[in-house]
């Protein structure tokens, strides 16, 4: 055991903590729900707090607080900025939350949209795409919750990913989304204050002087504004944190659920206040060498500086950021993932008459299967899922312009969009084999603007906005 | 070319002062709302 790693009774005493007084909540938010409205979207009439806490704390995954001092570790001062640039993907979302709503004031997904706007065939790609990406994401995240709760303390990995699991499905199942927003709140105010606190006394314990002193004698790249890499990793997270955000359901579902007029301000307000939590969590990273520490591998580079730092309080507050991190991802992913199978599958394909109650009650049937087809393959823990989320950025980068244009562009047709996202996806991901991982998302999302800007060219079709408002 | 220690203290030192404003103002909020009745 080292000295960033809790003892077993310490870890499962604010497991059990966490998971009784998120459940308990999650049921006592949830005791009023009683249509699929209520349920899946919080009743259509989120307030400004809420929405833009949940924004946050959903986009600060376990890789905000372990990836970034990683990459910042790897890439220096360029790997803390590229990484801060996904707050973009919030930023840019603002007003196009504000023209989701005012499209489709009824609508439920991302699905719904594409359905209606494009048709059957770049329906079924978005699909896809948005399938895969989700359940992608959110098999990582399990696995992640294993592996990272067994790393910060004594507990096996197969019980940290089922603490973990167990605890989100329980309050998603219970409450929908106002449990996954409501505990979102408190989740965000505990990583930043954690995190800020962590950075504190960084800053008053090493100094400056002396990490600058240090880095420029033992690893001056870190310091270095023209490392090749780290530039083109800073760009290719641009379109990456574009892409997850406009395509996934996560996102969209937020901006149907949250009031009228609060989608642009709260989705604008959350990119702001996420931008600097990256250099935040990342810069710690730089003292590691200050402190004599070599972590045994670069993602354990934050835990262990905390740990020396803090002693064995850093090993609790870690532990506690690493867990709300990972608990505000996945029950969002849970709760986006199970709408979007609920109406763009069952819905759509099977039980298009489908009354309320039917909907509410297949809505939380997926919710525990997702929660144990997760485990399941969690539990075999395939190192290979983390390289496959790396190469979901040349799928998702593929799917910006369809939205973009689709929202705004009245002459793309479905035939295009479909062939946009297929090509840039195909394109992205011989990017991704034949040069590497930091470029798959800039190669698809601009062979998918081409093809776009190609359709638009030669449409003669212009599509009115209020069919929109009509079909849903 | 490198960035120099003071570029870096104001990079790190702007950013930290942005990420502990922000709690307080997720809390502002939340007792706005919830004086408004505008919550949920």
């Amino acid at each position: 055991m080292t000295d960033f790693m809790l003892g077993r009774e310490t870890a499962l005493v604010i497991l059990v903590l966490f998971g009784l007084a998120w459940v308990g909540w999650g049921w006592y938010l949830g005791r009023n729900n009683r249509t699929i409205e209520d349920y899946a979207l919080a009743g259509r009439s989120v307030g400004f707090a809420m929405a833009t806490a949940t924004a946050m704390a959903t986009w600060i995954t376990s890789n905000t607080t372990l990836v970034a001092p990683q990459l910042t570790y790897q890439f220096g001062v360029w790997g803390m900025l590229g990484y801060s640039m996904a707050a973009l993907g919030l930023i840019l979302f603002a007003p196009l939350a504000q023209r989701i709503r005012q499209l489709l004031p009824n609508g439920f997904t991302s699905g719904d949209f594409i359905y209606q706007r494009y048709g059957r065939f770049a329906w079924a790609m978005f699909i896809i795409i948005s399938l895969c990406y989700a359940f992608g994401w959110l098999v990582s995240l399990g696995m992640a919750g294993g592996l990272l709760l067994s790393s910060l303390s004594d507990l096996s990995y197969l019980t940290g990913m089922t603490a973990i699991l167990v605890i989100c499905v329980g309050y998603t199942l219970l409450g929908g989304l106002k449990a996954v927003i409501a505990t979102d709140f408190v989740q965000s105010i505990v990583i930043i204050t954690g995190v800020v606190i962590v950075a504190w006394v960084c800053i008053d314990t090493v100094g400056f002087d002396t990490m600058h002193t240090t880095l420029t004698r033992e690893q001056p790249e870190l310091l270095n504004l023209l490392f090749p890499a780290a530039i083109m990793f800073f760009f290719n997270n641009i379109f990456f944190g574009i892409g997850e955000i406009f395509h996934s359901n996560v996102w969209w579902s937020r901006a149907f659920a949250f009031g009228p007029g609060i989608g642009k301000k709260s989705y604008l307000t959350a990119g702001l206040l996420w931008l600097p939590i990256p250099v935040v969590t990342g810069f710690i990273a730089l003292a590691a060498s200050s402190l004599n520490l070599v972590p045994p591998s670069a993602d354990m580079v934050g835990p262990m500086v905390a740990a020396k730092l803090l002693g064995s309080i850093g090993a609790v507050f870690i532990f506690v950021i690493v867990f709300s991190a990972l608990a505000s991802s996945m029950d969002s992913l849970l709760a986006a993932t199970s709408d979007l199978l609920t109406q763009d599958i069952v819905k759509k394909l099977f039980v298009p008459d489908a009354s309320s109650d039917t909907l509410l009650r297949a809505n939380r049937y997926i919710v525990i299967g997702l929660g144990i087809g997760t485990w399941c393959i969690a539990a075999f823990k395939l190192a290979t899922l983390g390289a496959l989320l790396n190469f979901t950025g040349a799928f998702v980068a593929s799917t910006i312009w369809p939205i973009v244009f689709g929202l705004y562009q009245p002459k793309l047709t479905g035939r295009w969009a479909g062939l946009a996202m297929v090509a840039g996806t195909t394109c992205g991901l011989i990017g991704y084999f034949a040069i590497g991982f930091y470029v798959a998302a800039i190669i698809s999302c601009g062979v998918s603007l081409v093809c776009c800007r190609i359709g638009i060219m030669q449409s003669k079709d212009y599509f009115q906005w209020h069919e929109l408002e009509e079909k849903g | 070319m490198t960035i120099s220690e003071s570029a870096l203290t104001i990079l790190v030192y702007v950013c930290l002062c942005a990420s502990c404003i922000s709690p307080l103002l997720l809390l502002y909020w939340l007792i706005r709302d919830i004086k408004g009745k505008k919550l949920w």
